[in-house]
């Protein structure tokens, strides 16, 4: 039985993104984002098939929403993406949900008849932003000293989930490595070809061979850069902690990353009448808060509540895409809430393929509808912590 | 002699730089090209300008002897020069052979075109002194040659050759032969065009090319910043040419000016200024006779083929001496040979040598095992056991074999030269020759002065550091001489620290962050805490310790020797150079407090730090009152090539003269004052107490 959907539901019905590079070294490490933005955003509306002009608003999610991806990146990404003036643009931060975020928002304001095309999705740029980050006043007294976890670094909550809850970096580096074999695999099989729009870009580099010289080229995109083929627990073992003492290495972490991505999401109406079509069905989404100290737990009390409104448990759901910020979180996520390592992540996370912070949740969103398809499941589930404390879960059902 | 040569080719006036050796943009070139420049601006039958060098050279750069006097920014400055040809109203051709580096290739980039010679080559060099091209250079050649390329010229400060940059504006014309023809030409042609109505093309009017400027500029910085770490010159390279690409030529000089001061200013320009003038004044012996001649030195024999012998050995190899390699038994002989190989092997591997020149040096090699068959050679090097009886043996043969006017040198680290010397009946022939394990990489070589050692000898010595690329610096006869001296100084102060309550970890990460390669004790398991043990024992039985360094001892006793046995001051893994904080050291430092009966104290990094470098400082203080050090310079280029101390810091001396006096001798009075201080050893040096009177430097005198 074919499903469908109706009236006003929101269904996805494209998705682009670029391949995630390697921040600083990678081929994106000198790319706006609007340029990155504008690549995934006229890719996706190409792929929708539908007349850019009948889009409503573009909703971009970022995490670090300003230089190269500040100025209400959103709309220099509808303008450089060809769309005419008349489309609208907006940037949403909820930090590492950003991308989920912003769809989740399309969807919510199809479902209340605002409109019926909108384009969401989310960028990243580590490379050209995190490094010139304005820091005046980011400290507030009060919270310094009352809730110090909200300024803590994400490497911190991640050792903090680590002692808390006793996981030991053996744990960790044996899920990294595990990320790093399904990545590679699902590479190989194909299964992220679909969602990637290659990009042509001009890129820097050092030439070590020829005493450190600094050049440029032109270089297409067409691969994730952060999967590694081959990839061992024992190697992983070998890396070093990024603190001290600590347990998080860079072979249980997330990598950093640069790129974008977008989605088509229309009414279920407009989709049918178009000709689009729908790779899902939007169904829900729920935010929960947590000790910001221990950021990478906000999946526990983000997903029950996402299950108890749709009526489902965790059973239910087909497929979970639970972002890789940490292996250590999602391992206790994963432990807590019952989720089976097979329906996990089946082609690995961002720890083997990186994450640019405000659009992994488009990544996810995407590639959970085209694996979730392609594994005849009907409902799948992407979830990620967020720094300050928060969990954010998105509910799809797959056409 | 003028310092310009003035002439006409038909209506172009030709002015040549006449500033043996590389004309070199000092005042009195500056004066005379200036007026030059102003006479043919005046004169009605001149329609255009070459400028060229002399003596194969355009010119390699402002005077350095000027760098920090006001002759640098006397006017005419090389500013004047260049702003007097951003007016000028007739065609300047700069006409480029041999090099055209710093100030010389900023002065030819303000002319309206450049000629070159295949063969010539540009740079601007500033940043290895710790500056910035301040004559317009950061402006004007991303103008030329655009971002990218500007950068990497400037940021590696070599010199490159014309042919990268023929097709880019930097250069009108690229030739063979005939530069002056070719320039002479460009000249009439472009007085043509003049007349023509065409205006003449200057590299401020042109636009800066680069789209991803900002991105570029970022990654460069970000390079430059794991790259370069401690050296803010690179960086400052970075933001004036982005200053001036995004603003106006004009604003970009302003800012490059303030930056090029603020660089000139700063303590990490002062230490390679300091390091690069102490490089020269090395070479320059005190005491020789005028006009002393050099022996020839054509073979080489080196007794020993430990590490340390065929490390040495290795030297002259590369540098095509023929080398005989003297051991005493057929197995370590052969074990040498195989380690000199094995070096070589681990080259080619590399890739930096090829197999034919492998086997042209170790045909140089002559490996023996009898005395007799030295009696040919120019040179003998000892590197025998640290063991005056053993080097008696050494020499006393070596006197029996050796031929007339072969000059028999030691490798010993801290034995009396002297008493060495009176084995042989020809002490004026016997000199130290103080070589740093591993021999073939180290740059430093102390040249120890025996009280009679002849002065054409020590002439050789310096003349031979040279050409096989050691950094000489000579040294009275003294225990330890310059270097070891002092690091005995240092390595007491580390032990001392350790009794009071630092651990070695906390040590070594003190002085590495104050930019030491390595730590005293991560260097001691490197070396192998044998060595000094060995010398310790020897300075027990002589009476020259005022006290036990007991824990060294007892690692020393436990077999602790280093890396080579597994376990020093710290615990190492098989196969792995990490240092393993070690459990048996800390107990036996517990232990040895608890019998000296210490308290522990925190002792801070920054206490760590001035206690170990003002260490050698006061040590070197006594070397150079003495007069063991020719100079205070030479002291810091000890440091700087043969222990690791940091290049920007420009070597002890200069830290403590960066310091001031002042602050440091008072830093020592305040050690003296700790509870259970060594008051005798934080008693300021006589040179140091009467230079800190006297706000002077040991650099730069002033008591």
């Amino acid at each position: 039985m074919s499903r469908t959907a109706s009236g006003h539901e929101a269904v996805i019905v494209s998705t682009a993104r670029t391949p995630l590079t390697r921040s600083w070294r990678g081929a994106l490490n000198m790319t706006h984002g609007a340029t990155m933005g504008g690549h995934v955003v006229k890719a996706a509306v190409e792929r929708a098939g539908i007349d850019p002009a009948s889009v409503e608003d573009v909703i971009m999610g970022c995490g670090l929403p300003e230089g190269a991806t500040g100025g209400n990146i959103a709309r220099q990404i509808a303008l450089r993406a060809g769309m005419p003036v008349s489309v609208s643009g907006i940037t949403v931060n909820r930090f590492c949900s950003s991308g989920l975020q912003a769809i989740a928002l399309a969807s919510q304001r199809i479902m209340a008849g605002e409109g019926d095309v909108y384009v969401a999705g989310g960028l990243e740029s580590l490379s050209c932003v995190q490094g010139e980050l304005n820091a005046h006043m980011a400290y507030e007294g009060w919270l310094s000293e009352h809730k110090p976890g909200i300024y803590h670094s994400m490497l911190q909550t991640a050792e903090t989930v680590a002692a808390r809850y006793n996981i030991s970096r053996e744990v960790q580096d044996a899920y990294g490595a595990s990320s790093q074999q399904r990545a590679s695999a699902g590479q190989a099989a194909g299964h992220f070809k679909e969602e990637i729009a290659p990009i042509t870009v001009r890129m820097a580099g050092v030439d070590q061979a020829a005493g450190g010289r600094l050049f440029t080229r032109e270089v297409t995109s067409s691969q994730d850069e952060g999967i590694r083929e081959g990839t061992t627990v024992e190697a992983l073992a070998k890396i070093r902690p990024a603190m001290p003492g600590g347990v998080i290495a860079a072979g249980n972490a997330s990598q950093l990353s640069d790129g974008a991505g977008a989605c088509v999401v229309m009414s279920a109406a407009e989709a049918a009448r178009s000709g689009a079509k729908p790779l899902g069905v939007f169904r829900g989404f729920a935010v929960a808060g947590c000790e910001p100290d221990e950021m990478g737990i906000g999946p526990v009390f983000a997903i029950p509540k996402l299950l108890a409104r749709a009526g489902l448990k965790v059973e239910d759901i087909g497929l979970w895409e639970l972002n890789e910020a940490f292996a250590v979180q999602v391992i206790y996520c994963r432990d807590r809430l019952g989720i089976p390592d097979d329906r996990l992540n089946v082609d690995g996370g961002s720890i083997a393929v990186g994450h640019p912070f405000g659009m992994t949740g488009q990544r996810l969103v995407g590639h959970a509808l085209l694996a979730g398809k392609r594994l005849g499941v009907k409902h799948v589930v992407v979830t990620m912590c967020v720094g300050g404390g928060m969990g954010a879960a998105g509910l799809f059902e797959v056409l | 002699m003028a310092m310009v040569d003035q002439s006409s080719r038909g209506r172009i006036s030709v002015i040549a730089f006449q500033a043996p050796p590389v004309n070199s943009l000092g005042y009195a070139l500056r004066v005379e090209m200036l007026a030059a420049l102003q006479r043919a601006a005046a004169d009605p039958d001149v329609e255009g300008i070459v400028l060229v060098g002399s003596n194969g050279t355009f010119s390699a750069g402002a005077d350095i002897r000027e760098f920090g006097t006001p002759e640098m920014i006397r006017g005419p400055s090389l500013w004047t020069l260049n702003s007097l040809l951003d007016d000028l109203h007739k065609p300047v051709v700069a006409a480029i052979e041999g090099m055209a580096l710093g100030g010389g290739l900023e002065l030819a980039m303000s002319c309206h075109h450049r000629v070159a010679l295949a063969t010539a080559r540009i740079g601007l060099p500033e940043v290895k002194l710790g500056l910035l091209p301040g004559a317009g250079g950061t402006q004007r050649l991303p103008r030329l040659i655009g971002v990218e390329g500007a950068l990497n010229v400037m940021l590696s400060g070599e010199p490159l050759p014309v042919a990268l940059f023929a097709k880019s504006p930097l250069f009108d014309k690229v030739v063979e032969t005939d530069l002056v023809d070719a320039a002479v030409a460009v000249a009439e042609a472009s007085a043509a065009a003049l007349r023509g109505g065409k205006p003449l093309p200057r590299a401020r009017d042109r636009k800066v090319k680069e789209p991803d400027l900002q991105a570029l500029c970022q990654f460069a910085r970000n390079t430059a910043k794991t790259a370069f770490k401690e050296y803010p010159a690179p960086l400052s390279i970075i933001d004036a040419v982005e200053y001036g690409a995004t603003r106006s030529i004009d604003a970009g000089f302003a800012e490059e000016g303030r930056l090029f001061k603020q660089l000139m200013d700063g303590p990490v320009s002062a230490s390679l200024r300091h390091v690069f003038f102490a490089e020269r004044a090395a070479g320059r012996v005190t005491g020789l006779p005028e006009g002393v001649k050099p022996r020839s030195v054509a073979s080489v024999a080196v007794i020993g083929a430990g590490t340390m012998g065929t490390g040495i050995a290795i030297n002259f190899l590369n540098a095509g001496i023929a080398v005989r390699l003297l051991e005493v038994g057929q197995d370590a002989l052969d074990k040498g040979v195989a380690r000199v190989r094995q070096t070589y092997e681990g080259q080619v591997k590399k890739g930096k040598l090829d197999a034919a020149k492998l086997e042209a040096r170790m045909a140089l090699l002559k490996p023996t095992l009898t005395y007799a068959d030295l009696g040919d050679v120019d040179l003998v090097i000892e590197a025998v056991f640290e063991d005056m009886g053993v080097k008696e043996k050494v020499f006393r043969q070596l006197d029996a074999v050796a031929k007339p006017g072969a000059i028999l040198a030691t490798n010993t680290s801290t034995l009396d030269v002297d008493q060495i010397a009176g084995f042989t009946s020809r002490p004026s022939d016997v000199i130290g020759l103080h070589f740093f394990s591993p021999a073939n990489v180290m740059k430093l070589l102390e040249v120890v002065r025996g009280a009679k050692t002849a002065p054409d000898v020590l002439a050789t010595a310096m003349a031979l550091a040279k050409k096989i690329r050691k950094s000489a610096v000579v040294s009275g006869v003294c225990d330890g001489f310059i270097g070891n001296r002092m690091i005995n100084q240092y390595s007491a102060q580390a032990m001392q620290l350790v009794n009071e309550g630092a651990s070695v970890e906390k040590i070594d990460a003190a002085i590495e962050k104050f930019g030491f390669a390595m730590g005293p004790f991560r260097m001691g398991d490197l070396a192998g805490n044998d060595i000094g043990f060995h010398i310790r024992k020897r300075q027990y039985a002589e009476g020259k310790l005022k006290s036990k360094a007991v824990v060294a001892d007892r690692i020393c006793e436990l077999g602790r020797f280093g890396q080579k046995t597994g376990a020093g001051w710290y615990d190492y893994k098989p196969g792995d150079r990490t240092a393993y904080p070690s459990p048996v050291v800390a107990a036996a430092i517990e232990e040895a407090r608890a019998a000296s009966g210490v308290t522990p104290r925190r002792i801070s990094d920054a206490e760590i730090v001035d206690r170990l470098v003002y260490a050698l400082v006061n040590e070197g203080a006594r070397i150079l009152d003495e007069k063991i050090a020719q100079r205070a310079s030479d002291i810091d280029l000890v440091y700087l090539t043969g222990y690791g101390f940091p290049v920007w810091r420009g070597g002890p001396m200069q830290y403590a003269d960066s310091q001031t006096l002042y602050e440091v001798a008072r830093r020592m009075e305040g050690f003296a004052a700790l509870p259970g201080a060594d008051t005798e050893f934080w008693t300021p040096a006589p040179l140091l107490a009467r230079l800190a009177a006297a706000s002077g430097s040991f650099n730069g005198g002033g008591a």
